[in-house]
């Protein structure tokens, strides 16, 4: 309808930072956030009025319909006039599963603003705390939207008065957050307060929203609401209250504009040098500085191929330009720049900094590139590595039911994995088997749904399966690993990493291919290395492992340096155990002999004797292996916590917290994942389905010893491998 | 009593393996042979099976490094055969199983055949007391280099010494370097490195196939090598001294017909 006309005026605002503002939208899973969304673009004109709340535009993938949740962060452009004046709001979509925080962290570098939606019966939940956490140290300023109001006063019945302490309560707990994760000088100033207008409340469903200043201009009253429920005119309130105003006019007069916001979070998520013309440049939110673009998202398109959306921190990208991609060391001709509109893109050939853009032509860029002028690319620093606090933990094999569909099968899984870099697709080479590894049972359930919707092929599947890591409790003695043929000899020694050292990479401030100067000053200084073992970093595995090497005056060990590294990280991918992954284990090389001649040290000869070297070590160092601990929050009616406590101590849960509020009772425990698969189902029944829960990652924990050796057999047996575990000796050979 | 004998095939077929190594191989229990450290273009297992009037049983890298104390086991009781290309101890691979052998008490033998190293002299004119150390070019692993290569042309060539680069060969996994390749990677070293080893004009010799009928042997420029076709694997490069006697650049000249303007500061030669 009007939207051509719109691209022409959110164009002309874009150029105006001003009126710029980036914002997303976070919520605890089912708490309304994709419904909020669809609010939002209804005020954009871009659907119509009836549908949205009903049509769930965001949604693209309908999996994501059918489970009222946005599995992929979409963008849109808005255009919204506050005191008389047009603004654009450039809206990334953020998914409501925790299961995949990865995606949220990455919308969030985008972004200057959040709107946290929490649902009013069911209040601030787990998630709501992750999302919370995770925008103060992006330094994203959250507001708070309080959803689904009608539920408090259909299903619940309250009087308006308990609807005013059922806010003041939400409203509370929201600021907490703020007080326990916000950084001095900003929580004071961030935390919210109905009466300023940074707190809205309302019901996207039936489309109404209001803030207090909003209500007291329009001489509302909440009562006026109640009696619109009671008498059945709630259409006519979201004419006169409509949500997307009270949402936008909050964003508008509380989120800072680009220029205010970069200022204060470019020293926060970018690590380069704050005094350089680009660093310079990115803090004035400078059009006319060198092109920075921060990529939060890639979508595999069938026609336009990969589109990269993010957001330009400095310069103006433009059709045809050539830039950098720092992660992917390649430069790239930027063929398209885009502007969103819902989910369409509209092609506009240049985007001043400030903005959301999509670019159509840079193949390689992946999720958390950052893309430079070409002119910049030997000094340009990375954005932060994008730390994630999910791991993938469960697996399941996959194959098409027809086997002449394996190519497309192969194509689309691949796709996939580029778009979301927390699904994990590998093959066993020696059964041939495809396996898709992800956070959760539910995001493999969700991933298997994409790829039917994409290629309509029939797959058969394996049930999930928990992924396990290996890991060691004592140091090893030095081990002497030989190459197949004799020639060559690695001096190797295995320890567990210290607790300091695994927050350093958990955390992401030390990763793989980081200065090596400004991680060895880290690990010195946190963690308390020593210096030679800090500078003697070779390498650190996706499964927080670290090499070291620890040699000196070793002859040709500079021409095998990348062969061992490939053999730590084989090693690392499959442990001595039961083939697992590693976890937490400090690789240590004290000395080598390498064969003079560069045909008798090629890899068929160093990776086996790195690992050989590394697997004895490991076994003789107390092996175990991790499972995954899931955090489990329950809300449940005082005479159902019996059901819900027997159900969580019969599958080795923990209980850590019981308490109550009002006629809830909260519960807060630990459970592994192994014991979560049909968790649903019992705790349905142990409650007669009067149980809120919700589960996310919590950290990885030791196997009991008392399971440990069924454990390792019944995966071994699983994979085909011999059911007893090998020995020391078998690595060290005669 | 068992007996482990290392019998060397030569270079180009079944025919070049000695009388005597043909005798003896014929008297084993069981004859082996590895077929990986080089190839021998015209080594044909039917034919050498026929020859020998017996089963043979070949052995992958990996059956040979992996089975190599079943092989010495088995050599307590029985005579056993291992037939190697070109000389068996010229590869060093095999070294340490003859060591093995002896250590743990059983007898081991060798039937030499001819190699690589006693053919270049003939093929080139170089005199074969004036070679230095003899290195194998390999591809770059991850964008590693093989700068070792590097380093033996030029301490070689400081001493006044021939150097022998043998080419990567991977027989198993199909991988043979020819001479082109070889060339690129020398000079993406060169380029990097800067020490005036791999220089476009530094002559250096191309053979392919030696011991065979249909061999080459051709001297030019470095960047000139390159675009020469030298037909089929296996290939190896010889980078000569600096120093050469005024016998050695006739040679090359006659012989691997190298420019003369290459040879022209030789002390003694003239055209």
């Amino acid at each position: 309808m009007v939207r051509f006309k719109q691209t022409e005026d959110i164009l002309k605002l874009m150029k105006n930072k001003e009126r710029i503002r980036n914002i997303g939208t976070l919520a605890h899973v089912d708490h309304g956030k994709t419904t909020l969304s669809d609010n939002l673009l209804m005020a954009a004109g871009l659907i119509s009025p009836k549908v949205a709340g009903k049509a769930l535009a965001l949604d693209y993938v309908e999996i994501e319909q059918l489970r009222q949740m946005t599995v992929k962060a979409a963008n849109i452009s808005l255009y919204h006039e506050w005191e008389g004046k047009g603004y654009v709001i450039n809206l990334v979509d953020t998914p409501g599963h925790v299961d995949f925080t990865g995606h949220v962290t990455r919308s969030l570098r985008v972004m200057d603003g959040a709107i946290v939606v929490v649902d009013a019966v069911e209040g601030v939940m787990t998630q709501t705390e992750t999302v919370v956490r995770q925008a103060l140290e992006e330094r994203v300023r959250p507001l708070l939207y309080i959803n689904k109001v009608d539920r408090l006063i259909r299903e619940l019945r309250l009087t308006p008065q308990e609807i005013q302490r059922r806010f003041i309560e939400i409203i509370r707990d929201f600021n907490n957050l703020i007080e326990l994760y916000g950084e001095p000088g900003f929580k004071e100033k961030w935390k919210v307060n109905p009466a300023n207008g940074t707190v809205a409340f309302g019901s996207a469903l039936h489309k109404w929203g209001f803030t207090v200043p909003i209500a007291q201009k329009g001489g509302f009253k909440f009562d006026y609401i109640i009696d619109a429920y009671q008498k059945g005119y709630v259409d006519e309130l979201a004419k006169e209250l409509p949500l997307y105003r009270a949402i936008l006019d909050m964003v508008i007069e509380h989120i800072p504009n680009p220029l205010e916001a970069q200022r204060y979070r470019i020293p926060k998520i970018w690590k380069g040098n704050l005094e350089s013309e680009l660093g310079k440049a990115m803090i004035e939110c400078d059009e006319e500085g060198p092109t920075v673009v921060c990529i939060s998202k890639i979508v595999v398109d069938p026609h336009a191929g990969v589109v990269a959306t993010g957001r330009i921190f400095s310069g103006t990208v433009y059709d045809g330009e050539e830039v950098y991609l720092l992660m992917a060391k390649r430069t790239a001709r930027i063929q398209q720049v885009s502007l969103y509109m819902g989910p369409y893109r509209e092609p506009v050939h240049a985007i001043p900094a400030g903005n959301i853009v999509a670019l159509l032509g840079l193949e390689e860029a992946r999720a958390g590139e950052t893309i430079v002028d070409l002119g910049h690319k030997d000094i340009a620093a990375p954005f932060e590595r994008l730390r994630y606090i999910s791991e993938p933990v469960v697996t399941m094999a996959i194959e098409p039911a027809r086997s002449q569909d394996l190519p497309k099968l192969v194509d689309t899984l691949r796709k996939m994995a580029i778009e979301d870099p927390t699904l994990h697709v590998t093959i066993n080479e020696e059964t041939g088997e495809y396996l898709i590894s992800g956070m959760g049972a539910l995001h493999l359930e969700i991933a298997l749904w994409d790829l039917k919707r994409r290629t309509g092929i029939e797959v058969k599947t394996s049930p999930p399966i928990v992924v396990y890591r290996e890991s060691i409790k004592m140091s090893s003695q030095v081990f002497e690993g030989k190459s197949p043929n004799k020639h060559n000899k690695l001096y190797i020694s295995v320890e567990p990493l210290d607790e300091e050292t695994m927050k350093l990479l958990e955390n992401g401030e030390i990763y793989d291919d980081q200065d090596w100067r400004e991680r060895a000053k880290i690990l010195r200084e946190k963690a308390g290395w020593d210096s030679d073992e800090a500078r003697g970093v070779w390498a650190i595995d996706e499964n927080k492992n670290i090499f070291v090497n620890k040699t000196s005056g070793v002859q040709h060990l500079r021409e095998v340096r990348e062969t061992i590294i490939i053999g730590f990280r084989d090693a690392m991918r499959e442990g001595p155990l039961a083939q697992e992954p590693v976890r937490g284990v400090k690789v240590i090389l004290h000395d080598a002999i390498i064969h003079e001649d560069p045909a008798h040290r090629g890899p068929a000869q160093i990776i086996p004797a790195t690992r050989r070297a590394i697997y004895a070590g490991m076994l003789t160092a107390r092996p175990i292996l991790l499972e995954p601990i899931l955090r489990i929050d329950v809300k449940v009616p005082q005479e159902q916590l019996g059901g819900v406590l027997s159900v969580l101590t019969k599958r080795r849960g923990k209980i850590d917290q019981i308490e109550q509020h009002g006629l809830l009772m909260y519960v807060r425990g630990e459970i592994p994942v192994s014991e979560t698969f049909n968790l649903a189902d019992a705790l349905r029944s142990a409650t007669a389905g009067r149980a809120f829960w919700s589960t996310q990652f919590l950290k990885w924990a030791p196997v009991p010893e008392s399971m440990l050796m069924d454990l390792i057999k019944q995966i071994r047996r699983r994979k085909g491998l011999p059911e007893e575990v090998p020995r020391p000796e078998d690595f060290l050979g005669p | 009593m068992g007996e482990l004998i290392f019998i060397g095939m030569g270079l180009y077929s079944e025919k070049s393996i000695t009388l005597e190594g043909i005798e003896v191989a014929m008297e084993c229990d069981e004859v082996y042979v590895e077929l990986y450290t080089s190839v021998m273009p015209g080594l044909r297992l039917d034919s050498l099976e026929k020859l020998l009037r017996r089963k043979i049983r070949v052995l992958t890298r990996k059956e040979l490094e992996d089975g190599m104390y079943e092989i010495i086991d088995k050599a307590r009781k029985r005579r056993i055969a291992l037939m190697v290309p070109g000389d068996p101890f010229m590869a060093t691979t095999h070294q340490i199983i003859r060591v093995e052998a002896e250590k743990r008490g059983v007898k081991t033998r060798i039937i030499n055949g001819v190699s690589i190293f006693t053919a270049i002299p003939g093929l080139t004119g170089l005199h074969s007391y004036k070679f230095g150390r003899s290195v194998t070019l390999v591809h770059p692993v991850d964008g590693v280099k093989p700068y070792t290569v590097y380093e033996v042309v030029k301490s070689n060539l400081k001493m006044g010494l021939h150097s022998i680069i043998l080419l990567d060969i991977k027989v198993e996994e199909g991988i043979f370097m020819t001479i082109p390749e070889a060339v690129r990677i020398l000079q993406d070293m060169e380029e990097e490195l800067q020490e005036g080893i791999f220089t476009p004009n530094r002559l250096v010799i191309g053979i392919a196939r030696a011991g065979a009928p249909d061999f080459v042997v051709k001297a030019d420029a470095l960047s000139k090598l390159k675009h020469y076709d030298f037909g089929p694997p296996p290939h190896t490069l010889v980078v000569p001294s600096e120093k050469l006697h005024f016998t050695e650049a006739e040679a090359l000249y006659v012989l691997a017909k190298a420019p003369q303007e290459l040879l022209r500061g030789v002390k003694g030669w003239r055209r």
